[in-house]
């Protein structure tokens, strides 16, 4: 096992370095690694879910995914892409078994009901829901991973443009709803 | 290249997100630190166990490559064969028809089954009710095998 590594040195580790090092088993990588991304992580898959819980369970996995079965290597040195990669595919699982137990149980009668829980009218998360969810995931991923354009595209398999003009209405249509809070 | 306000927009969204510093609670963090820490044994097991099979299959080569081989006949220079006295001459080898006059199954089975007829104590074979002239029967095969043979 390699040597451990001063508290210090973690923070300007790179991404590959923290994944080599949780490879391994170093409990200071993988702490490194929570404080780098889970809030990120919790936000955007609060804006997925609309579940603050369900979001910190599928956070919980993502990491489990990670120490389990680790990337091979990261395409691009960071380990972000591949996280939201990951919490994204686990969100729309949970959303295909949740919507099925719904169905059988009752169909709410607004939609996006889940979303009401958040509470705080101002929360940027009340504004997301507002969002149609092909719009709200593309601008999830660029608010919470600040993926780029390419990354989301890639991510969502749909051309970049697409991505682009997605994010575009999704801001417009946050512009409005903030202007109208004001 | 960020949408125009697209800055502007995501540090609102992003000021005002209740998630901002959002965290996992500590239950959670405990099991993803233990699933880390068993991953970590499993390795140490694997690593321990591959050890072992190297270390053994090294013994097992080590025992190879230590019994001795049978020297293979070197072929003699050309000089030496010349020098070397010439080979005495040795009888002739026995024929064929000689070693298998010796060890011929068939010819000890005869022998056999004729001490077994000549036995006045009645053997087995016929105790066990063969009738007279299946005795007689087997002594003419007997005999004819035995002229065939001669």
């Amino acid at each position: 096992m390699a040597a451990d590594k001063p508290q210090e040195d973690w923070a300007s580790a790179a991404d590959s370095e923290l994944l080599s090092y949780v490879k391994r088993s170093h409990h200071g990588a993988l702490t490194e690694i929570l404080r780098r991304y889970e809030s990120p992580l919790i936000g955007f898959l609060t804006s997925q879910t609309g579940e603050r819980t369900t979001a910190e369970d599928i956070a919980q996995d993502t990491f489990l995914k990670l120490i389990k079965r680790p990337p091979f290597m990261l395409n691009s040195g960071s380990l972000k892409p591949w996280l939201f990669r990951v919490a994204t595919n686990l969100a729309n699982d949970y959303r295909r078994k949740h919507s099925r137990v719904q169905a059988v149980e009752t169909i709410p009668d607004e939609p996006n009901a889940d979303f009401q829980q958040l509470g705080n009218q101002q929360d940027s998360e009340y504004f997301m829901s507002q969002l149609s969810p092909e719009i709200r995931i593309v601008v999830s991923l660029r608010l919470y991973g600040d993926l780029s354009y390419k990354e989301i595209a890639q991510q969502l398999k749909i051309p970049v443009g697409t991505a682009t003009w997605r994010m575009k209405n999704g801001l417009e249509t946050l512009k409005s709803k903030f202007k109208s809070a004001e | 290249m960020p949408l125009p306000h697209e800055n502007e927009m995501l540090a609102k969204l992003r000021e005002s997100s209740g998630t901002r510093n959002a965290h996992l609670s500590i239950e959670k963090r405990t099991a993803l630190f233990n699933t880390l820490d068993e991953r970590k044994n499993r390795l140490s097991g694997w690593i321990w166990k591959l050890s072992g099979l190297v270390a053994l299959s090294a013994a097992c080569w080590i025992v190879f490559l230590s019994q001795p081989t049978p020297e293979t006949p070197q072929a003699k220079p050309a000089q030496e064969i010349a020098q070397s006295p010439p080979v005495p001459a040795t009888q002739p080898a026995p024929s064929l028809f000689s070693v298998w006059k010796e060890d011929d199954p068939v010819d000890r089975s005869i022998q056999n089954l004729q001490k077994r007829l000549d036995n006045t104590e009645r053997p087995a074979l016929f105790s066990r009710g063969i009738s007279d002239s299946r005795e007689n029967d087997l002594r003419r095969r007997l005999k004819r095998l035995k002229d065939d043979l001669s």
